[in-house]
C-alpha cells in the first residue's frame, strides 16, 4: 500500500503545506510554501513534482469549494487558506492521450515543390531580414536548400550550424528540417553539428519543440528528428497537432520554420554543441 | 515489478477486440502500488477504462474524465500503475505524443503498446513496453520487459486428476 503524505493545510514554521491528489494516478503530493509566498508557489512547486509543464486543459481545483485554483494565483497562500480553500486540499487532473496513426502526406509534383520554396526564399531574402541575422543559404539541389545559421547560448557564447531544408511536399506540408555536418550536408545525429537545445527552458511556455537525434519513425527506420509544427518531421511522427499551431498551406511559408529553428538556436532554449 | 494477473490481461484484450470500429484505445491498470513511487510497481486489481476520444489515429482523454476515471482511486486507496493501448499496425513505439501525453511522466512509469488495434489477442511480447526514465521514454528490449511488468497466473490448479 503506498503511504500518502499526511497533514492537509498543515504549518511548519512560517510555512503552510498544500495536499495535492493527483487524479490521474492516486498518488498524493504534498507542497510546502512559505506563507506570504503566492498561490502560484504552490501551483509551481506541483508541476516541478509531475515533471511537466502547465497544460491549458489541465484542472486544478480545491477539494471543497471546487474552486479553480490558478484563479486565485497572485494571492498570498494564507489569505487563500483562510478565504477560499480552508483544507489547501486541491485535486489535480490533466488529459491523456497518444498517436500512432500516420497523417496522409501525399506525394507533390517535385518541379512545383521546388519553384515554391525557391519563391518563398527568394522572396524572404528579398526583405534583407536574414542577412542581418546573419543567415546565408545555398541550393544542393532543386529541393534541397541549406541555410548557415549563427546560434547563441544564454551566456552570449556564439557559434553556427548548417540547417537543411528539403522541400519534396512544400508548400502543402512545411519542409523537412535536418542538422546537416558540412562535409556530406547528411543528417548530423549528435556531436559538432547537432545543438544542445532545452525545450523547457521557457518555463512560461508550453513544450514546442523537440530535437530527437534517433527518432524510432513508423517506417522502421531511425533517424534524427528536429521536431516543431512547422517542419515536415513533425507530421511524419504523427503528431496530432491543435489547429493554432498546424501548418495551413498558403498561410505558413518557409520563413516561419527559419524563424523556429533561429529561436531553437537562441537563448533561453540553445545550450551549445551536444557532446 | 508490476504484476498483471492474467484475468486483467484477458480483460483489456478482450476490451480491445470488443470494440466496434478500427479506432485506437486505451485503458489504465489499476492497483496496490508496492511503494510510494512509480518505481515500485505493484499489483493490478483494476482495469479502468475511460471515456475517450478514440479515432483512427489517435486517442484523447479530458481532464474531466481523467477526474472520473481517477476516482475510485482514493476511494479505495489504489495506485494507476500503468497505461495500455493500442495502435493500428505493427509498430508498437512510442510517438512524441505518447511520450507527451502518457497518463505520468514520472521515472518508472510504465506504458504498453498493443499492435493491431489489439485484434491478435497480442501477449506481453508482442507489445511495445516503455518506461519512463529520469529524461524520457525508453522502449524496454524484450529480455527486460520480465524485470518490470509480469503477467502472472490468476488461478493455479495442482490437483492430480
Amino acid at each position: 500500500m503506498s503511504t500518502h503524505e499526511d497533514g492537509l493545510g498543515g504549518t511548519g514554521g512560517g510555512s503552510l503545506a498544500v495536499t495535492v491528489d493527483n487524479e490521474i494516478d492516486g498518488r498524493r503530493l504534498a507542497i510546502r510554501v512559505g506563507r506570504a509566498e503566492p498561490v502560484q508557489c504552490a501551483i509551481d512547486g506541483l508541476y516541478e513534482r509531475l515533471g511537466r509543464g502547465p497544460g491549458a486543459d489541465d484542472s486544478l481545483r480545491c477539494a471543497v469549494s471546487e474552486e479553480d485554483v490558478p484563479f486565485f494565483a497572485d494571492l498570498e497562500i494564507a489569505e487563500y487558506r483562510q478565504q477560499q480553500c480552508p483544507d489547501l486540499h486541491w485535486l489535480f487532473a490533466g488529459p491523456t492521450g497518444g498517436a500512432s496513426g500516420r497523417p496522409k502526406i501525399g506525394a507533390a509534383d517535385p518541379e512545383a515543390a521546388a519553384a515554391a520554396l525557391q519563391q518563398d526564399l527568394d522572396a524572404l531574402w528579398a526583405g534583407g531580414g536574414p542577412e542581418a541575422r546573419g543567415w546565408r543559404r545555398f541550393q544542393l539541389d532543386p529541393l534541397r536548400w541549406v541555410v548557415v545559421m549563427p546560434a547563441t547560448d544564454v551566456e552570449g557564447r556564439s557559434t553556427h550550424f548548417f540547417v537543411r531544408l528539403d522541400g519534396r511536399r512544400y508548400d502543402q506540408w512545411p519542409p523537412e528540417v535536418q542538422f546537416v555536418e558540412p562535409e556530406s550536408w547528411e543528417p548530423a545525429s549528435g556531436g559538432r553539428w547537432w545543438p544542445a537545445s532545452d525545450p523547457l527552458a521557457d518555463r512560461s511556455r508550453p513544450r514546442w519543440f523537440g530535437l530527437h537525434p534517433l527518432y524510432d519513425f513508423h517506417d522502421g527506420d531511425p533517424r534524427p528528428l528536429v521536431c516543431f509544427a512547422h517542419a515536415l518531421g513533425y507530421y511524419e511522427a504523427s503528431h496530432a497537432s491543435t489547429p493554432d499551431v498546424r501548418w495551413v498551406q498558403g498561410r505558413h511559408t518557409v520563413a516561419d520554420t527559419l524563424d523556429r529553428v533561429a529561436e531553437i538556436l537562441s537563448p533561453p532554449y540553445f545550450r551549445g554543441v551536444s557532446r | 515489478m508490476i504484476a498483471i494477473p492474467a484475468w486483467a490481461w484477458k480483460a483489456v484484450v478482450d476490451t480491445f477486440a470488443g470494440t466496434a470500429g478500427m479506432v485506437e484505445r486505451v485503458v489504465f491498470l489499476d492497483g496496490v502500488a508496492a511503494g510510494d513511487s512509480a518505481v515500485d510497481g505493484g499489483v493490478v486489481t483494476t482495469v479502468t477504462l475511460p471515456q475517450a476520444d478514440e479515432s483512427e489515429g489517435h486517442w484523447h482523454v479530458s481532464a474531466h474524465e481523467m477526474s472520473r476515471a481517477g476516482g475510485h482511486l482514493r476511494l479505495y486507496g489504489l495506485t494507476r500503475l500503468a497505461q495500455v493501448h493500442s495502435h493500428p499496425g505493427p509498430w508498437t513505439g512510442h510517438s512524441s505524443e505518447d511520450d507527451e501525453l502518457a497518463f505520468s511522466q514520472a521515472p518508472g512509469t510504465i506504458s504498453i503498446v498493443l499492435p493491431a488495434h489489439g485484434l491478435t489477442c497480442p501477449g506481453l511480447g508482442d507489445a511495445g513496453v516503455h518506461r519512463r526514465e529520469d529524461r524520457s521514454w525508453r522502449r524496454l528490449e524484450h529480455d527486460e520487459v520480465a524485470r518490470y511488468v509480469k503477467v502472472v497466473p490468476s488461478v493455479l490448479d495442482l490437483r492430480y486428476q
